[in-house]
């Protein structure tokens, strides 16, 4: 069964409850995720589960927005953010992106640690779709996820793809070009 | 065919519940069929198919319509109007039974959630006021049931002209005030399939499916294993799933036969077949086909990939057009030799490369013109989806001055196949010289696959360290050490058991 947002909200008590500030994996993995980005002019940058903006806060581009889900961990997101005219997050559902944001197109999405059946379930494909229709024609799309949860693939051309380890798993990070 | 679903959602509790992703599966393999509305519906045309929504859910406006948009299908609403913007509740419990049906709390779309499903392509109908099984009712109690409030008249104007009876249960006099009323009744299996007033529908649930065409890839694969699990894994991945994959190992010395007998572990329609001395490519390939013989057939060599939506555009132009005998795409290369084996093709050919890492080659649209000159200017390749059909008249592939594909395609285009190309996917097509296989190191992708294969093969290890039979060939083989460790252990337990008694007593 996916995820409720109520047990979401839960364990956003905290204000990083994965811990990623002091995980040396977590630092490896973002900085990875910045060095493999190709390079390009991003105008506007959507983070997709961004939870904290543990990511979102050091990617490039003139408009960078965070996504998440947890309205616990955007509010706590936001309080960092105030310095950064840049930056923004939203609190929102995947599955309602297209309706988030109707009139915008990104030239950079990422989307880290979403794709696992406790969120998604059985609708990759619906995802797929969705991302689509925000995602501007030749723009990136940046996946990185746990190799054992994640069996998803875009449909769109891969650049890229690194597998390296994380904490006790492995992570693939695959990059596309639309 | 009249299709019906009630709740589309990531998660399936019970059989009411269809998944999205099998949705989109569904969707996808009705886009060889007619879909109508009721009001265009003909019971005799064995290619119409209504798509049917019952309740009608929030979850049907949140996951259902957006898929039900991009593939453009009218599809039908039927309401009952005094749930709209409630839940279901009432459904927790079976009433002719009394017992719990495990049947989570969901809620009705409210009229907001209509109104995007009837901009989306939807039309409102009538599934009576409060689902009620009209057969135990008076006459003014049904005619009141049937009654459609203004204000839902109001959200579509050409809807509410068909009536779905609840339970699907009737009476003829619930069949009579239906045909004062409506221009016709849907039942689920009370009815039959001619009666546009009792009409029976196909209650749709995850498994079902909604053609009987079958798809398969065969993937031949020779010395190629440190790209094999990529090759097998684009194809697992496809957004249209296929019906069987076949790996065939042409006399392969290295890994291949090691990982091809995993994935035959691991997935029902995968299955694997071995040539213990290298037959060449054309017997391969023929075989390769023949074990498949699935309705649409392709090769994927082990060195290149699907893009994910590969399977799903190429056998669309199959779907859509029966004149169409294969189903080519454009490529994209990539690999250490992208760059100058790009340079080969026709400068009209080139797109433009993505970060010099690939290489997209468009090729043109299939034409009569192109077709009287593919002998010498091929543009259909060898990985493309063709009919299992065409290949068993023109007697497969044969040896040839051309390429084993090129002769066996210009052979069905000459006996008057059309070609048609398939849009928005590419063949990822890996360019490298065979001595790189064997001196690069272990590719990601096979890394990551030995990888998932520990854990499994740990548990099996200490499943056989446990058994008694090792435990005796161990004080067999090194009765000093053995002896030592078992004795130790056995005392232990001995020892703990004799406390715990003493501990209880």
């Amino acid at each position: 069964m996916i995820q409720s947002q109520e047990e979401l909200e839960e364990w956003y008590q905290k204000d990083d409850p994965w811990e990623y500030e002091d995980s040396f994996d977590d630092i490896k993995r973002r900085d990875i995720l910045l060095a493999e980005l190709p390079k390009r002019n991003y105008k506007n940058v959507l983070d997709i589960g961004c939870g904290h903006g543990f990511v979102t806060r050091e990617l490039p581009g003139k408009k960078i927005t965070g996504l998440d889900m947890s309205e616990r961990a955007v509010a706590h997101a936001n309080k960092e953010a105030k310095k950064n005219k840049n930056l923004s997050y939203v609190a929102g559902d995947l599955f309602k992106v297209h309706e988030l944001f109707p009139e915008q197109k990104f030239d950079l999405i990422i989307i880290t640690g979403v794709l696992y059946p406790q969120y998604i379930g059985n609708s990759k494909i619906l995802v797929y779709h969705l991302i689509d229709q925000i995602l501007e024609k030749g723009g990136i799309l940046m996946s990185v996820h746990i190799s054992d949860w994640y069996v998803s693939h875009f449909p769109y051309l891969q650049l890229e793809k690194l597998i390296y380890d994380y904490r006790s798993y492995t992570h693939i990070m695959e990059i596309y070009q639309k | 065919m009249i299709l019906m679903y009630h709740k589309i959602h990531p998660d399936t509790p019970t059989m009411w519940w269809v998944s999205v992703d099998e949705f989109y599966r569904q969707l996808c393999e009705l886009r060889g069929k007619d879909v109508v509305y009721l009001d265009d519906y003909d019971p005799q045309d064995p290619n119409q198919v209504v798509i049917t929504f019952d309740g009608v859910y929030q979850n049907v406006v949140d996951f259902a319509l957006p898929l039900l948009k991009k593939f453009e299908y009218p599809f039908e609403l039927f309401i009952a109007g005094d749930h709209v913007g409630k839940d279901n509740g009432f459904d927790s419990v079976d009433k002719r039974t009394g017992e719990e049906t495990g049947e989570p709390l969901s809620y009705f779309a409210d009229s907001a959630g209509l109104k995007k499903l009837v901009e989306g392509g939807g039309r409102l109908q009538w599934h009576s006021r409060s689902h009620p099984n009209l057969t135990t009712l008076s006459k003014s109690e049904i005619q009141k049931e049937l009654k459609v409030p203004q204000k839902f008249k109001k959200l579509d104007p050409n809807g509410f002209t068909w009536f779905a009876y609840p339970h699907g249960e009737f009476n003829d006099e619930v069949i009579k005030e239906t045909r004062d009323n409506f221009s016709g009744g849907l039942s689920v299996i009370q009815g039959n399939d001619t009666d546009s007033y009792v009409l029976n529908r196909l209650t749709v649930v995850n498994d079902t499916m909604l053609s009987d065409t079958t798809i398969g890839v065969a993937i031949p694969c020779y010395n190629y294993g440190s790209y094999l699990v990529e090759a097998i894994q684009s194809v697992l991945n496809q957004t249209r799933p296929v019906d069987k994959i076949l790996i065939i190992d042409d006399g392969s010395s290295d890994n291949t036969q090691e990982i091809a007998r995993v994935y035959v572990e691991r997935y029902k329609h995968i299955e694997f077949i071995r040539h213990e001395k290298n037959r060449g490519i054309i017997p391969t390939f023929n075989r390769a086909i023949k074990t498949l013989n699935t309705d649409y057939v392709c090769l994927l060599g082990a060195d290149n990939r699907f893009m994910s939506n590969y399977i799903e555009e190429a056998t669309r132009v199959l779907d859509s057009d029966e004149s169409v005998g294969i189903a080519y795409t454009d490529f994209a290369l990539f690999g250490p030799l992208a760059s100058s084996m790009f340079s080969r093709f026709p400068k009209d050919h080139r797109g433009e490369s993505i970060d010099h890492k690939i290489y997209p080659v468009h090729f043109p649209e299939f034409t009569p013109e192109r077709a009287k000159k593919i002998e010498k200017a091929n543009f259909i390749h060898g990985s493309s989806v063709y009919r299992k059909s065409i290949f068993d008249a023109v007697g497969g592939y044969k040896e040839s001055k051309t390429a084993e594909d090129h002769d066996l395609f210009t052979r069905i285009i000459k006996t008057g196949w059309a070609a048609g190309k398939a849009q928005n996917t590419f063949l990822e097509y890996r360019q490298h010289s065979r001595t790189q296989v064997n001196a690069q190191l272990i590719s990601q992708d096979e890394l990551l696959f030995y990888r998932s294969q520990i854990p499994p093969l740990r548990q099996e290890l200490e499943q056989i360290k446990s058994s008694k039979f090792w435990k005796l060939l161990n004080l067999y083989k090194n009765p000093k050490t053995a002896s030592k460790m078992y004795a130790a252990r056995f005392i232990t337990k001995v020892y703990h058991k004799i406390l715990n008694k003493l501990k209880v007593d």
